[in-house]
């Protein structure tokens, strides 16, 4: 359904993403990893509109984005990795404003937020800003106002940050729903239990370039590995975690 | 172990640093922006005055000691009146902006708390840089006058050298100490009255309130200094209540002059400072307590929970006024931000509180009966000047972001072509720049009769939209999601197009209002003629957003980008 080719994004002399080609089919959750600073939140940021690439393009079921910004952001939803929000606005305001920028109706939109304000057990705060809301709450705000328009895309970049347990087995409950029904989702994060679990697929960046592309068990098998985490180890770090440990403790008592 | 052995004072010096670098760089003035380019313009506008004034007043001076000497002393008198209230009105008003800037806040808590460094050292280094700051503010507004004024009297031989310096410098400065401490004292009781939350909350109006009182000091002077001379003359007690005759009289006492006039107004002044000073101890009590409650208290939320009433009117004005799900977007947004963003409520309060400060100017015109100015006038100016300063105060205000790092919501959701959300912003702009000034309806009844100044009215609201449309003409943003550029406009050079500006919005209308009332088709010409404007106005202003130019979403910009040092 979506498709990014020969993606590029430069910033000045650095090149944070380098000629990658992605594909992020309907009905399954793609997961998308990297150590910091590899490009991940870069490329997601070009796939929500928010940057716009230095090279390549960006292809929505097949026709190149150039002039359909507009009908693709209509038909995408996007949590954003820091959960940034107007602190001063509550939260039924802040997705009315959502809602209204969408275009939707005024009843349908206050139905819709009402009853995914209680589902997310934020009803009881509707009448406090957002300011005095914690992590996880914003989290949920973003998610609710991701959904809020039944978007056939689904762009999530580190979506479970300050999530407590019961939200976040929601949440992954929810990402299975959402995929059974046809949407497209792309799902960021650095938590590899949980993209192991929620992930039938995975993209491995490193340094602004795809190092793996496949099955998750397609990938352990092939490296014969027991577990994602193994399999990221050993294509992304350039370090032991041990030594870099013992090396911290040393510095520290110096 | 480590080595620890930087030196106490060493580390107190670096706290004041922090401390004053802080009072100084208020996100009012530089909010996601270069800090030192802001403070230095502002800066370099209050010492602007002080410089140019006293060379304009050379002229004067040589002119009076050759064709009337006898005048020279009641002009004297009139300016060191004007120069105290200068030094009065800049620091109470540079104060009353950086309100929050000044004191300690939850972020030192979170930052100074886990050092350690003793809490009365904070403290101490804290008072210590609200006095460097007392001290830039005076030396800005003052440096200028305290140097050439004196000179101009030597030139004009009206008195000056040593001993004018020294009495100007005394009495300016202990008149800037006195506003400033005094603001500080409001400000570190008002937590203690009200709490937190509630302070917080009044606390742009309150600021609003110092800005009205120390812009009233300023504008009302040439009052001041002629009351002054009936007083030396028998006349009544108010120079008592007025704080630039204070130190108007505290200067001329240091200047020698022993009349009982001079020193009881010398009297006051040491009194009114020195109640100050011990008020502004005792606060420092009550600064402390609420600093330890920092670490103990959350964040207090600034929001207000939506009330019965204003459900209702938002409901009202969604079903008549604002029927489309974008319009009511920005609308609702913009109205959120402006009204609850302190920096935004602030530059619009302080621009409210110019337009109080000048139609006091004009009141007090009125009731002096000044042959020069006609009462009807100077009233049928007072709507024109509220619209003015409201206009430019929410222009000033929707350059200045709410949540820069929040705008990315409008770059997913918002279209990217501009008309109808700008529909939103439109009337946005209306309710809280164009409307207020009806509720002078009633005063300018009063001069012109009810028929004439409804028509009046109807005018400024015309004046109001085309100025409205003047003014957002090339303004491709939704309100508050701009980046805030504070060297982007250069104020120094512009500030006499504003005059001029100004003097035309206010004047011209003022004199056409009374040709209408005059003539039986007049008002027919003057809504023709401004109806017009307004047509061709709105008609530019769509033809652009429905072209090339679209809407701009300002988004902070990346890490990377911010590293890469393309500035020279």
């Amino acid at each position: 359904m979506l498709q990014a080719v020969r993606l590029t994004r430069r910033y000045g002399g650095l090149t944070a993403v380098r000629e990658i080609t992605i594909t992020i089919p309907a009905g399954r959750v793609t997961g998308y990893l990297g150590p910091n600073g590899s490009g991940k939140s870069t490329t997601v940021k070009m796939l929500a509109g928010l940057l716009e690439p230095s090279g390549g393009d960006i292809l929505f079921e097949g026709v190149p984005l150039k002039n359909r910004w507009e009908e693709y952001k209509a038909r995408l939803g996007y949590v954003p990795e820091e959960p940034l929000l107007y602190p001063y606005l509550t939260a039924p305001e802040y997705l009315r404003l959502v809602g209204r920028l969408r275009g939707m109706t005024e009843n349908r939109l206050a139905e819709k937020i009402d009853a995914l304000l209680r589902l997310l057990a934020l009803h009881p705060h509707r009448h406090l800003p957002i300011s005095a809301f914690s992590k996880g709450m914003r989290q949920k705000v973003l998610i609710i106002a991701a959904l809020l328009h039944d978007p056939d895309v689904l762009i999530f970049d580190e979506p479970l940050s300050g999530l407590d347990v019961t939200a976040m087995l929601v949440f992954r409950h929810l990402l299975a729903t959402l995929a059974e029904a046809g949407k497209a989702i792309l799902y960021s994060s650095h938590v590899l239990e949980v993209v192991e679990k929620i992930c039938s697929r995975v993209i491995i960046l490193d340094r602004g370039r795809i190092v793996a592309d496949d099955e998750v068990s397609a990938l352990q098998a092939m490296m014969r590995l027991p577990s994602l985490e193994r399999v990221f180890t050993q294509l992304v770090s350039r370090e032991d975690a041990a030594t870099v440990a013992r090396e911290i403790v040393g510095v520290m008592r110096a | 172990m480590p080595d620890f052995s930087t030196p106490r004072w060493r580390v107190f010096v670096n706290l004041v640093r922090h401390c004053t670098t802080r009072s100084l760089v208020s996100d009012v003035l530089t909010p996601q922006a270069d800090a030192t380019r802001g403070i230095g313009q502002v800066l370099a506008l209050v010492a602007g005055p002080g410089v140019v004034v006293p060379f304009l007043l050379i002229m004067k001076y040589l002119y009076l000691a050759s064709t009337a000497p006898a005048w020279i002393p009641a002009a004297v008198q009139s300016d060191r009146c004007m120069f105290i209230s200068y030094a009065l009105a800049v620091t109470g008003i540079a104060a009353a902006w950086q309100w929050e800037a000044l004191g300690l806040d939850r972020r030192d808590h979170a930052t100074l708390s886990p050092l350690p460094i003793p809490v009365r050292t904070v403290h101490l280094a804290s008072c210590l840089s609200q006095c460097l700051c007392l001290a830039l503010f005076f030396l800005a507004a003052n440096g200028g006058p305290l140097l050439l004024f004196p000179l101009v009297l030597e030139i004009g031989e009206a008195g000056g050298g040593p001993a004018q310096v020294t009495a100007q410098l005394v009495s300016t400065l202990a008149g800037s100490a006195f506003v400033f401490f005094m603001i500080l004292t409001v400000r570190g009781i008002l937590p203690a009255l009200l709490g937190s939350r509630t302070s917080r909350r009044l606390a742009p109006w309150f600021q609003a309130g110092l800005i009205v009182a120390a812009a009233l000091l300023l504008f009302l002077y040439p009052q001041a200094a002629r009351a002054l001379t009936s007083l030396k003359q028998g006349g009544g007690s108010f120079p008592y209540w007025v704080p630039t005759l204070w130190f108007t009289g505290l200067q001329e006492w240091l200047l020698g002059a022993r009349q009982p006039l001079p020193t009881a107004l010398a009297g006051t002044a040491i009194h009114a400072l020195a109640a100050v000073l011990i008020g502004y101890s005792l606060t420092l009590i009550l600064v402390r307590r609420q600093y330890s409650r920092f670490g103990m208290e959350g964040e207090t939320p600034v929001g207000d929970p939506a009330g019965w009433w204003r459900d209702r009117l938002r409901i009202w004005l969604d079903r008549i006024w604002l029927t489309q799900p974008l319009e009511r977007a920005s609308f609702h947004f913009c109205l959120a931000s402006l009204f609850r963003g302190r920096r935004q409520k602030l530059i619009v309060t302080g621009a409210a509180a110019l337009a109080f400060a000048l139609a006091a100017v004009r009141l007090a015109a009125v009731w002096s009966s000044e042959p020069a100015v006609g009462a009807d006038r100077s009233l049928l100016a007072i709507p024109l000047i509220m619209s003015f300063c409201l206009l430019i105060g929410v222009r000033y205000a929707a350059a200045v972001p709410a949540e820069l790092p929040a705008n990315w919501l409008f770059q997913i959701n918002a279209p990217l072509a501009g008309r109808p959300l700008w529909r939103g912003c439109r009337k946005f702009v209306f309710v809280v720049g164009v409307l207020p000034p009806i509720v002078l309806l009633p005063l300018s009844a009063g001069p012109i009769g009810w028929g004439q100044a409804a028509c009046f009215h109807g005018m400024v609201l015309l004046l109001g939209m085309i100025l409205r449309e003047a003014l957002f003409l090339r303004f491709d943003k939704i309100p508050f999601t701009c980046r805030h550029l504070p060297g982007a406009v250069n104020l120094k050079a512009t500030w006499p197009l504003f005059w001029i500006g100004f003097s035309l919005y206010v004047y011209v209308p003022v004199l056409a209002g009374r040709w209408s009332s005059a003539h039986p088709t007049g008002w027919v010409l003057v809504f023709a003629g401004l109806g017009s404007a307004l047509i061709i106005l709105h008609r530019v202003r769509n033809h652009r957003l429905a072209g090339a130019a679209r809407f701009v979403f300002d988004q902070a910009p990346e890490p990377a980008v911010q590293r890469l040092n393309l500035s020279p």
